[in-house]
C-alpha cells in the first residue's frame, strides 16, 4: 500500500513538473501592446551593392546613401497601381527629406518615363529616378517579378522589410516605423 | 490538360540519364530542410512521405526515396518513366487502360492518357456536394489528387531550370543572356513586360488570326504563349518550400519567388545553388553536387540543424517497428519460461522486455523534440504512448508476481499496441502540425497524457485478467495464486479508474474553455464516461459483495473492448468533435476484435464455472 502511495505521489509530481515545464517553453504572446508595424523577427540581410544611373545620367552607386532610410521602389509606367502609388511616394518624400527614395522603372525606354515624370513631376534632390535596364537590379538582384514592390533599408544598410504592392505611404503607421529605423 | 504536361516535358529538355545513387551523397542531400505542411523537416521524410504516398511503399522498383527525388526535381523527364505510382484496384486499371502487371506500378507518363480521360468524371464526382464516394470513386480521385501532387513535385525547379526555347538574338540581348547562357522562366519572365507590349501591338494592328503575322510576329506570339504556358503549370506551385527566408524557420518554393514576390537577394543566391545542384546531378559532378549541398546548408540559418539530425535518425531506425521485435522476443521467452522453467529465459525475456520499453521511450522522446509539442495529439500517437504506458506499468506488476506473469502482460501489450499503431499510421506525415485547439501545450500534457495513461493501465489490467481467466480456465495455478493475482489486478483496476477519471473531468475543463461546456455528450465523452462507469460497477460490485470474483475478472478481462470502443471505436461514428471519419478497415477489426473478446471471455468463464463445479463434486 506504502509503494502503491509513492508511486502516485510521484505520478502526480511528475504530471505537474511537466505540466509547468511545457507550459513555460510554449512561449506565450505578451501582453503588451504590439507596434504599429510589427517588425518581423528576420535574419536581416545587407542590401547588396549595386549601382545605377538616373535620368539625367547622374550614375550612383546604393553605398553613396550609407547612414540614410533607403527606399527602393520597383515601379513602371504601364502599371497601374504603380502610377496610383507614385504620387504618395512623392509626398513621403517632400515631408521626409532624409529619407531617399529611388524608383526603378521596368518601362523599356526613358521617354515613356519622362512623358510620365511630366505629368508628375517629381525635382525632388532625394528621389532618384531610373530605368532599371534589362531589369538587371529588379529581376536579378531582388527577384522582383511584379510590380509594384519597395524595399525599405535602413540606415545601417540592412534590408528591413517588402512591401508588395501599393501602399499608403502617408499614414500614421507607416511615418512611425520609418521614423523608428533611425534607431537601427 | 494534356497539352500543357506534354509541353512542359518537351520544353524541359534534359538528356536523359539514370541517377546512380552511390555516386552523389544522396543521404547529405536528405539533410536539407523542406517547410511541409507546416513544419520543417528533412527532405529524407519529405521523400519518404510523398513516395509511400504515390507507391504505397518505400522503394517501389527498387527505387529509393531520395533517388526518386533527385530524379523527379532536377530530371522531370527521366522521372516521369519511373514506375512509381501503384494502382492496385483492378477496375480503375481497367478504366484508365493500363496493362495488368505483377506488381500494379505504373509510371507517370503511363498514366496520363488514363487521367485525362477520367478528368471530367472526376471532375463531376467533386462537382457533388456531400457525396459517399464508392470504392472505386475513392480511389480513382485519389490517384488524380497524387499525379496532381506529383505533377507539382515535377515542376518545382521549373522556374529556373534550362528550357529547350529557341530564342532569336534580338530577343536574348533584351533578356541580358549572354551567349552561352541558358534560358529559364525566369530570364524570359524579365521580357514579359515587352513581350506583351508587342502582342498587344500586333492583336491590335492584325488581328488573332496567325496567319497574317510576320515570322519576327510569330515569335513573340509563341514566345508568349510558351512563358504562359509555364506559368499556368507553376501557378501555385508551394510544395517544395526550400529556399530560406529572410523570417527565421521560414522557407519558400522557387515558383513562390517568382509568383508571390517572396524573393530577396539572398533568396536570388539560394536558387542558384539549388540550380547548380540541379545541373551537378545533370552532369554527374560530384564534387560540384557535393559543394553545392555544403554551400545550400550554410544558408540555413534556422537552427533547425539538430532536430532534421535527430528526425533522420528517427527514420533510419523506424524504433517503434524495432520495439515490436523485442516485445515478440519477449513474449516468446516468457511463454518458453513457462513451459521450461528456465531462469535464463526468464531473464531473456526481461531483458527483451525493457529493450523494447527503451526504445519505445527513445522513439518518442525523439518525437516530442522534433514536434515540440507532447507526442498524444493524434490516434496514432495515443496508441505509440499507449504502447510505452502499458508495457511499462505489467514491471510493476511483475514486481508483485515474480512468476513472469507481469512480463508476459506487458510483452502481450506492446506486440499487439505496437501492431495496432503500424495498421494505423496512414500513408501522410505522422508527425503532423496540430490544429489550434488541439495545439495547446498545457492540456496536451494534462488530459491527453493522463486519458491516455488510463487507457494504457485498463488494457494492462485487462490483458492480467485474461491471465486470471486462463489460469482458473485450465486450473493449472494454486488458488493462493490466484487470490494473488486478483488482488494485483484489483489495485490496478483502481489506478485504471483513478487515471480515466482525473483525464474525464480534465477533458471537461478543456472543452469548457475551448468550447464553453463542461459536458457536451460528445461521443468521445461518452466513450471515456463508459470506461469510468464500467470500472465503478465492478470495483462496487465486488466491494459490496454483489460480483463474484469470477464475474469481476470477467468484467476486467472485457475493458479491453470498453477502452477500445471508446478509443477507437467513437471516432468512427462520424459526429462530434473527436470525428476522424468512417475507417471500414478499422471498423470490421473492432467489431471482430470485440467479438473475439465476448466469445473468448465467455468460453474462458464457462470453463472457469464447470472447472470449480467438479471440483467441489462429489
Amino acid at each position: 500500500m506504502r509503494l502503491n502511495i509513492i508511486i502516485l505521489a510521484v505520478t502526480v509530481l511528475l504530471g505537474i513538473g511537466l505540466t509547468l515545464w511545457f507550459d513555460n517553453s510554449s512561449g506565450s504572446i505578451p501582453n503588451s501592446p504590439l507596434p504599429v508595424i510589427e517588425l518581423e523577427e528576420v535574419n536581416q540581410e545587407s542590401v547588396p551593392p549595386f549601382s545605377f544611373q538616373t535620368l539625367d545620367g547622374k550614375n550612383y552607386s546604393i553605398s553613396d546613401f550609407k547612414g540614410k532610410t533607403i527606399l527602393i521602389n520597383f515601379w513602371a509606367t504601364w502599371c497601374a497601381p504603380c502610377v496610383v502609388e507614385f504620387p504618395k511616394l512623392i509626398a513621403l518624400a517632400k515631408q521626409n527629406p532624409d529619407i531617399v527614395i529611388i524608383g526603378l522603372s521596368s518601362d523599356i525606354d526613358d521617354a515613356k518615363i519622362i512623358r510620365f515624370l511630366d505629368k508628375n513631376p517629381v525635382n525632388l534632390p532625394n528621389f532618384l529616378i531610373s530605368r532599371d535596364q534589362k531589369r538587371k537590379i529588379t529581376a536579378d538582384v531582388f527577384q522582383t517579378y511584379k510590380l509594384p514592390e519597395t524595399v525599405i533599408i535602413s540606415p545601417s544598410g540592412k534590408i528591413v522589410k517588402k512591401i508588395l504592392g501599393d501602399t499608403d505611404w502617408g499614414g500614421q503607421e507607416m511615418t512611425n516605423f520609418l521614423s523608428s529605423l533611425n534607431s537601427f | 490538360m494534356l497539352k500543357y504536361i506534354s509541353l512542359f516535358l518537351f520544353l524541359v529538355g534534359f538528356s536523359t540519364f539514370s541517377l546512380a545513387q552511390n555516386t552523389l551523397n544522396l543521404n547529405e542531400f536528405g539533410k536539407l530542410p523542406i517547410l511541409h505542411e507546416g513544419r520543417v523537416k528533412p527532405l529524407d521524410s519529405f521523400a519518404r512521405i510523398e513516395i509511400l504516398k504515390f507507391a504505397k511503399r518505400d522503394n517501389p522498383s527498387g527505387l529509393t526515396h531520395l533517388s526518386w527525388l533527385a530524379t523527379s526535381l532536377f530530371d522531370p523527364a527521366t522521372a516521369v518513366t519511373q514506375k512509381i505510382f501503384a494502382v492496385d484496384n483492378g477496375e480503375i486499371r481497367h478504366i484508365l487502360g493500363l496493362e495488368e502487371r505483377q506488381r500494379p506500378l505504373y509510371s507517370y507518363s503511363e498514366l496520363v492518357s488514363g487521367l485525362e480521360k477520367t478528368s471530367k468524371d472526376v471532375a463531376q464526382l467533386i462537382a457533388i456536394k456531400d457525396r459517399k464516394f464508392t470504392k472505386e470513386e475513392q480511389d480513382l480521385l485519389s490517384l488524380h489528387e497524387n499525379a496532381l501532387a506529383y505533377m507539382q513535385i515535377l515542376r518545382s525547379f521549373s522556374s529556373v531550370l534550362p528550357l529547350d526555347i529557341h530564342l532569336s538574338k534580338s530577343w536574348r540581348e533584351r533578356a541580358g543572356l549572354k551567349e552561352n547562357e541558358v534560358i529559364t522562366y525566369a530570364t524570359l519572365k524579365k521580357i514579359t513586360p515587352i513581350i506583351d507590349q508587342k502582342l498587344k501591338s500586333i492583336i491590335k494592328s492584325k488581328g488573332t488570326d496567325p496567319a497574317r503575322y510576320s515570322v519576327s510576329e510569330k515569335e513573340i506570339v509563341t514566345l508568349s504563349w510558351q512563358i504562359k504556358t509555364i506559368g499556368v503549370g507553376g501557378g501555385n506551385n508551394t510544395i517544395f518550400r526550400v529556399i530560406p527566408l529572410p523570417k527565421k524557420g521560414d522557407y519558400a518554393s522557387p515558383w513562390e519567388l517568382i509568383n508571390d514576390g517572396k524573393g530577396s537577394p539572398s533568396a536570388k543566391i539560394s536558387l542558384q545553388k539549388w540550380t547548380s545542384l540541379a545541373t551537378a546531378l545533370q552532369e554527374y559532378d560530384t564534387a560540384k553536387w557535393n559543394e553545392n549541398l555544403k554551400e545550400i546548408q550554410q544558408g540555413i540559418v534556422g537552427g533547425d540543424e539538430q532536430k532534421i539530425s535527430i528526425e533522420i535518425f528517427y527514420n533510419q531506425i523506424a524504433p517503434f517497428q524495432l520495439t515490436i521485435i523485442f516485445f515478440a522476443l519477449s513474449l516468446i521467452f516468457a511463454l518458453s519460461y513457462f513451459a521450461a522453467q528456465n531462469i535464463i529465459l526468464y531473464r531473456l525475456s526481461f531483458l527483451s522486455l525493457m529493450a523494447g520499453l527503451i526504445i519505445q521511450g527513445l522513439g518518442l522522446a525523439f518525437r516530442i523534440y522534433v514536434m515540440e509539442r507532447p507526442p498524444v495529439g493524434t490516434l496514432y500517437e495515443s496508441i505509440l504512448f499507449v504502447g510505452l504506458v502499458a508495457p511499462l506499468i505489467s514491471l510493476f506488476v511483475e514486481k508483485r508476481l515474480k512468476n513472469a506473469g507481469g512480463l508476459l502482460c506487458g510483452s502481450i501489450a506492446g506486440v499487439m499496441l505496437g501492431l495496432l499503431a503500424q495498421s494505423m499510421v496512414g500513408e501522410e506525415d505522422n508527425m503532423k502540425v496540430l490544429g489550434a485547439v488541439l495545439n495547446t501545450r498545457f492540456w496536451l500534457t494534462t488530459h491527453v497524457l493522463c486519458i491516455t495513461i488510463g487507457y494504457g493501465w485498463c488494457l494492462l489490467t485487462s490483458i492480467l485478467a485474461h491471465l486470471i481467466l486462463m489460469n482458473k480456465a485450465i486450473g493449472k495455478s494454486h488458488p493462493e495464486d490466484q487470490s494473488r493475482m486478483i488482488k494485483i489486478m484489483t489495485t490496478h483496476s483502481l489506478f485504471s479508474l483513478l487515471f480515466t477519471i482525473i483525464g474525464t473531468i480534465l477533458g471537461g475543463i478543456w472543452a469548457d474553455q475551448s468550447w464553453g461546456r463542461f459536458w457536451g455528450w460528445d461521443p468521445k465523452e461518452n466513450g471515456a464516461l463508459l470506461i469510468v462507469l464500467w470500472l465503478i460497477w465492478f470495483i462496487h460490485g465486488k466491494i459490496a459483495g454483489q460480483v463474484s470474483n469470477l464475474i469481476f475478472v470477467g468484467g476486467m478481462a472485457f475493458l479491453s473492448v470498453i477502452v477500445a470502443v471508446a478509443w477507437l471505436g467513437v471516432n468512427l461514428l462520424g459526429v462530434g468533435l473527436h470525428s476522424y471519419g468512417f475507417i471500414e478497415g478499422v471498423f470490421w477489426g473492432l467489431g471482430g476484435f470485440g467479438l473475439f473478446e465476448f466469445l473468448l471471455i465467455s468460453v474462458l468463464v464457462g470453463l472457469s464455472i464447470h472447472r470449480g463445479k467438479s471440483r467441489y463434486a462429489p
